[in-house]
């Protein structure tokens, strides 16, 4: 099978903020199942997308839901003319042709689901189709990758046991201020001093988590903003718009946060 | 700026100044109100206590927008509480000497935010030019014009005529590099202070404030003797003489009776967890059930309005397939077959042949354990008794949970020793919710301790009994536990930090509300990281008991 589409053809543009390519290439190289844990929009997606393209593998990304079902990564039969057809799932696929497979915000499918990837994270590397009475042995580069945030305060689901304690786990969080500024300036194309207004602005965002915010502001928000600043909305406006409207529906908390704007700009 | 509040609804803004203090970094940071400002003496200006800041109203002279001005109080104590040296010795300092310092260091922190946040800049000259002019002589008016022309030298006359003003501005700007350093401003104090003492210049103690409004009376920056040991001690009155805190929700005239003295159900031995033996003392507490008067019948026939429904999600159910769908996980055999038939026919075949899993709400049983303890007579900054809120909240989450197939068992407990943990079963699960939850509500008065561990234990065993999918048990609370006969503070934190862990093992989810920010050590260390909150705006402690209800239910 051509798994050509879902290769990287261009450098994803990613700044590392401690050592964590290195440890994702031994990873790699003994094919451990990872888990990236972090705050929404840190960055997990980026730095996965960049290792499948330093590591020249395919990858193939799942966004992860509770309506998802095994069947959908996995596999099912459909009809045809002939009678029933398997299709392979996503995970079945990059299993068998050798893919990274990155199944993003893991929790947020039922543990039913999750655990038809237990055989494939552990010596076995198998991944059985039940309906199809087959078992897959994966190819010699897959790997398994899978992300969730741990959430302050968000009560969640969290991962069980049985499945965490099948992953080495790298941890994520929003870069130092001066890191992330470099980040949003590069993507969003700004000026550094801008970007560094706009990580102040997240900085303070984050800290109101410990007030009942459930998130702060992340990196790819900033990113938004100053795009939309770039383009020429007043910085207030393009904040409000990507930053601190889309975060909270608290009427307090987002009066908190536009005096914050406004006292930045 | 955040619109525009008039005096009388600041109460409102509090919580979002609060939330604005500890963005910028001022954790524990809080914003009250400033009630009862003394009626003679100078004008009330807002006072730092701690990292708490109280506010008084907006003073009748202010002309510009009122939310304006409490925006400025608060981001001039962010200032202070972020750059300024606080209780410093006053020294020799006489107490012109010490307004001035205090009116230079009140400019130096708005300089530095002025610079830092070039909103601010643009909010503090807007209001410097929205002030009087400041009078011609004295010492006020030259405090107040000095201060003027460093804020915002365009607003007064650039070449103001005072000479002192003028050698004042010339002096803090050949610091203007060095402003956050506090220490590069204590030679131009004294310089300015002797100009002052050789003009005579003459301050009245009694009339004096500083004079722009915002800033507050710096009594933070100076460590005068008599203050020492007020200086943090925690914000927090005590209880009306009479119990009119648990007599105002109550609707009925006669108080009901104390929760010691309603009928006896039954008793149940629970262990306590020592934490210094390291090991559980069997059958140490007793939990005494209380039963309330069973409410009227309900004839009202009040439905819930949607806006006060607990918000639900939904989530797969097992038990049900839905069939003949155009996807899914699997196909639908019958529908296939019949695909297969209609193709020998000749006929267009239903695409809908894949079944998939039905979705139905989850039920969720959810008990509620008000603490009920003496502590919550006490009167938060709002004056309203933190069993006023507890009841208000109790009674909003029964009238949401009305309608639907949700269970809700509301429980008081208090304790009096360890042979009497009092556990007042307000409304039993399954039993009707009644349509005036206030008049259960009003048997839940304060008094006695709060021997936290033992009344979770038996919520726990009363949850446990139950079938619902997820079990939840929220406790509201306002204090440390603590009992008569217990006299090591960590005891019954730790028995507690024990019982939570047990509960949560039986899959139980608890999570804890306390509406004071003090307590959040020990609330940390009993219910975990994710497992409670501090609700700083006790006017939304309903709002958020419903809200974490259902995201507990949800997520579970």
């Amino acid at each position: 099978m051509d798994l050509s589409s879902w290769r990287i053809a261009a450098e994803p543009y990613y700044r590392p903020t401690g050592h964590e390519i290195a440890l994702y290439g031994h990873a790699y190289a003994h094919r451990l199942p990872l888990v990236l844990k972090g705050p929404t929009g840190c960055g997990k997606t980026r730095f996965v997308e960049y290792m499948a393209w330093r590591l020249g593998r395919p990858l193939i990304t799942l966004a992860c839901n509770e309506d998802m079902t095994a069947a959908d990564l996995v596999g099912r039969y459909l009809l045809d003319a002939d009678g029933t057809r398997w299709h392979d799932g996503p995970l079945t696929t990059a299993v068998r042709h050798g893919a990274i497979c990155y199944l993003d915000e893991v929790v947020e499918a039922r543990q039913d689901t999750t655990v038809v990837i237990h055989p494939l994270t552990d010596s076995r590397r198998i991944l059985p189709l039940d309906k199809k009475g087959e078992i897959v042995t994966a190819h010699p580069d897959f790997q398994l990758v899978v992300s969730y945030n741990p959430g302050y305060q968000s009560h969640s689901k969290s991962l069980k046991q049985s499945t965490r304690q099948r992953f080495a786990a790298l941890e994520f969080d929003y870069p130092a201020a001066a890191a992330e500024a470099d980040i949003v300036a590069h993507e969003a194309n700004i000026e550094p001093t801008l970007a560094a207004r706009l990580v102040d602005i997240a900085v303070k965002s984050r800290r109101l988590r410990e007030r009942g915010l459930e998130e702060g502001i992340s990196t790819r928000m900033l990113i938004y903003a100053g795009i939309l600043i770039r383009d020429g909305l007043p910085p207030v406006d393009s904040c409000r718009m990507a930053m601190t409207a889309p975060i909270t529906d608290d009427p307090d908390m987002q009066a908190a946060l536009d005096a914050i704007l406004e006292a930045t700009f | 700026m955040p619109p525009a509040p008039t005096s009388d609804v600041l109460a409102t803004h509090l919580s979002r100044l609060s939330h604005l203090l500890h963005a910028f970094g001022v954790e524990d940071g809080q914003v009250q109100l400033l009630e009862r400002p003394p009626q003679d003496g100078p004008p009330a200006r807002p006072v730092l206590h701690g990292a708490t800041l109280l506010l008084p109203a907006v003073p009748s002279n202010w002309r510009s927008d009122g939310g304006h001005f409490q925006l400025a109080a608060t981001l001039h104590a962010i200032g202070h509480l972020l750059h300024s040296p606080r209780r410093q010795p006053t020294g020799k300092r006489k107490p012109m000497g010490l307004a001035l310092a205090a009116a230079i260091e009140d400019v130096r922190v708005d300089r530095l935010l002025m610079e830092r946040y070039p909103g601010v800049a643009r909010l503090i000259r807007h209001l410097v030019r929205t002030q009087d002019e400041p009078a011609q002589v004295g010492f006020d008016a030259r405090i107040a014009r000095l201060q003027r022309v460093l804020l915002d030298p365009l607003a007064a006359a650039d070449n103001d005529d005072d000479a002192w003003v003028r050698k004042g501005r010339s002096l803090f700007e050949e610091q203007g590099e060095r402003l956050d350093d506090p220490e590069a401003f204590r030679p131009v104090i004294d310089v300015l202070a002797n100009d002052l003492g050789q003009l005579r210049v003459r301050m009245n103690l009694q009339t004096y404030a500083p004079p722009f409004p915002w800033h507050d009376d710096n009594s933070h920056l100076w460590a005068h003797a008599a203050d020492a040991e007020q200086a943090d001690t925690p914000l927090r009155r005590p209880p009306p003489p009479t119990g009119e805190s648990s007599a105002a929700t109550a609707q009925t005239s006669a108080p009901p009776p104390e929760t010691a003295a309603l009928p006896e159900i039954a008793r149940h031995d629970y262990p306590e967890w020592h934490y210094q033996m390291a090991r559980m003392r069997d059958n140490w507490c007793t939990v005494i059930e209380r039963a309330v008067p069973p409410p009227a019948p309900d004839e009202s026939g009040i439905r819930t309005s949607d806006s006060l429904r607990l918000q639900r999600g939904l989530r797969l159910d097992r038990r049900e397939r839905i069939r003949r769908q155009w996807e899914g996980e699997d196909i639908d055999l019958d529908a296939a077959t019949e695909v297969f038939v209609d193709r020998r026919l000749g006929l267009a075949p239903d695409p809908r042949l894949f079944r998939r899993t039905g979705r139905s709400p989850r039920h969720a049983s959810i008990l509620l354990l008000l603490d009920l303890s003496a502590s919550t007579a006490d009167c938060l900054a709002d004056g309203r008794s933190v069993l006023g809120l507890e009841h208000e909240a109790a009674g909003m989450l029964m009238t949401a949970l009305r309608t639907g197939a949700d269970r809700l068992e509301v429980a008081g407990f208090d304790s009096d020793g360890r042979q009497a943990v009092n556990y007042l079963r307000l409304l039993d699960f399954g039993q009707p919710i009644p349509a005036e939850p206030a008049a259960v509500l009003a048997h839940a008065r304060s008094g006695l301790s709060t021997r936290m561990g033992a009344a979770i234990r038996h919520a726990t065993a009363r949850l446990a009994t139950e079938r619902n999918d997820s079990r939840v048990l929220i406790l509201l609370s306002d204090g440390a536990p603590s009992d008569i006969d217990v006299f090591d503070e960590r005891h019954l934190i730790e028995d507690a930090t024990f019982a939570v862990g047990e509960a949560r093992r039986k899959g139980i989810r608890c999570f804890c509300l306390t509406l004071d920010r003090q307590s959040e050590t020990y609330v940390r260390r009993i219910f975990g990281r994710d497992g409670y909150r501090i609700v700083d705006d006790a006017r939304r402690l309903a709002r958020v008991l419903r809200e974490t209800c259902a995201r507990m239910v949800d997520s579970s």
